[in-house]
């Protein structure tokens, strides 16, 4: 049997946790009937004038999940000669409105205190999506943060193109007002790529590596550890690693994790 | 859960550190600084560094790492490696004899250092911290030439820019444009007796508006004493 396995992990980071506050990342993951699967992580913006963001980023999994499944395996289906158009043209506006409508949902229940002069901005939120629907596997994303897809010999590479405008300090976001078209995103075919997983990461993980291109290293060793480890053991693993990369040891920041492993690559179908 | 049921941390990479935080010290060397200046200068840059040092070991999301240049008519590394701050022991600078206050040359050097793949993708965002007794004295063209170079590269653009004058006289408009926000002035030294003082609220600024989720703009007007910078400066983790 083959198919696919979500783990996801969220940390506070140490800086957060020293202030009191709350984390403002989040990740989910959801399986389909039809054998879909969709994974997600948000990295919330800490700027004070997102004092939402926390908010911002669990509609914007949530989004991404709930959309994902329900959405992706007819779109994929209907245009399968060019699943990227489909996903750019009708998922990607879809998945922002979604998002807004939830946001507003939020807003309804409970108000701001003082006036806001845009609306959305207070809830604005990176977000990094993969959704496994063989044969494809569409990885979407808006901000920092990091995607690799590995292959089970341990080589990886990024699949959503780089964005110049991130430097570090401001990123794109689903609460600016031209989000989808700030979304960068790719459509993997499963029958022509050997994936073994993908790793989705916000940016306290990334800026937690040692070295600066971590990704060669982080693909291989996680290639190695999905040959000979099934989910759960992932699953015991991952908030370790999340912690590790939130403290202050890391980047002290929050550090989301999730990875979405292709079943029939480890040992755990043997 | 039993010590027994605790999973074994085995983690893929390379291992993790906090992020790097490049301290530059672009430090005026001419003639002009003999005596009394220059010995007030390497007091107050050790004793600057000795607080940064406490303040690394303090918090949990940067780890600071010191260079300086030091310049007269040329400029030349003084501590040429990025060196932990912990790490640091100060070798005191010494004047060249009649050497002129050439500070383009110096930004040139540090436009090398920072250049793209020179510096960590993760890193904060640099800080520079010029201190001078005097006005430029760069031939022709050559102050904006090395400045031009600094603020071509992303890090230099980015860098928290901050600039100690020693002496009224020496607050000029070209370290007002080294700088490049009129919202930061020029922290002046009336006498040798403040070069620790103004180097302390240089390394405050440096530490503190460093930690994310800093209120910025009120660190500002507490060092600065006024409105201080806003977001163009000191905002970070906002979009585009």
């Amino acid at each position: 049997m083959t198919g696919w396995e979500v783990v996801t992990a969220v940390a506070r980071g140490a800086v957060h946790a020293a202030r009191g506050a709350v984390a403002q990342d989040a990740a989910r993951g959801a399986r389909g009937v039809d054998g879909c699967t969709v994974v997600a992580v948000a990295d919330g913006h800490g700027h004070a004038s997102h004092f939402r963001s926390d908010v911002g980023a669990v509609l914007a999994v949530d989004a991404a999940c709930s959309q994902g499944l329900r959405r992706l395996p007819d779109l994929l289906r209907a245009d399968a000669e060019r699943p990227q158009r489909a996903v750019r043209q009708v998922f990607v506006p879809l998945l922002v409105e979604h998002w807004r409508a939830a946001v507003a949902g939020h807003l309804a229940q409970q108000p701001y205190e003082r006036p806001v002069e845009e609306p959305l901005i207070p809830y604005g939120s990176t977000l990094l999506m993969a959704a496994a629907c063989p044969p494809w596997l569409l990885c979407l994303q808006i901000g920092d943060g990091d995607l690799l897809v590995v292959r089970p010999d341990g080589t990886s590479f990024a699949p959503v193109p780089p964005d110049a405008a991130l430097d570090g300090r401001r990123t794109t976001s689903l609460c600016q007002a031209d989000a989808a078209a700030s979304i960068r995103l790719a459509v993997v075919d499963l029958r022509r790529e050997d994936v073994a997983l993908a790793l989705l990461a916000t940016d306290g993980y990334g800026n937690a590596q040692r070295e600066d291109d971590w990704q060669p290293t982080v693909g291989a060793d996680l290639a190695e550890l999905a040959a000979g480890h099934g989910r759960d053991w992932f699953a015991a693993q991952l908030p370790l690693w999340a912690e590790l990369c939130a403290s202050g040891a890391g980047s002290g920041d929050d550090t989301s994790i999730a990875l979405l492993l292709h079943r029939g690559v480890g040992s755990w179908t043997r | 859960m039993t010590a027994h049921d605790t999973p074994t941390l085995r983690m893929p990479g390379g291992g993790i550190s906090r992020r790097p935080l490049h301290l530059i010290l672009l430090a005026d060397c001419s003639g002009g600084m003999k005596g009394e200046k220059i010995q007030a200068l390497n007091y107050a840059i050790a004793d600057m560094l000795a607080q940064l040092a406490i303040w690394d070991r303090a918090q949990e999301q940067a780890q600071v790492f010191v260079r300086a240049v030091a310049f007269a008519t040329e400029a030349v590394w003084h501590i040429p490696e990025p060196t932990p701050v912990v790490d640091l022991r100060w070798r005191p600078l010494q004047p060249v004899p009649r050497g002129l206050t050439n500070m383009g040359t110096a930004f040139q050097l540090v436009a090398e250092a920072l250049a793209p793949g020179r510096i960590e993708r993760r890193a904060l965002r640099p800080a520079l911290l010029l201190i001078t007794d005097g006005l430029a004295t760069d031939p022709p063209g050559r102050f904006e030439t090395g400045l031009n170079a600094l603020l071509a590269t992303p890090a230099g653009r980015g860098a928290l820019r901050l600039s100690v004058a020693i002496g009224r006289d020496a607050r000029s408009e070209a370290l007002n444009r080294f700088i490049g926000d009129p919202s930061v002035p020029v922290l002046v030294a009336d006498s040798t007796s403040d070069i620790s003082d103004r180097l302390v609220v240089a390394s405050l600024a440096v530490s503190r508006m460093s930690e994310a989720g800093a209120d910025r703009a009120a660190l500002a007007d507490r060092l600065f004493g006024h409105g201080g910078p806003g977001d163009s400066v000191f905002g970070q983790d906002t979009i585009i």
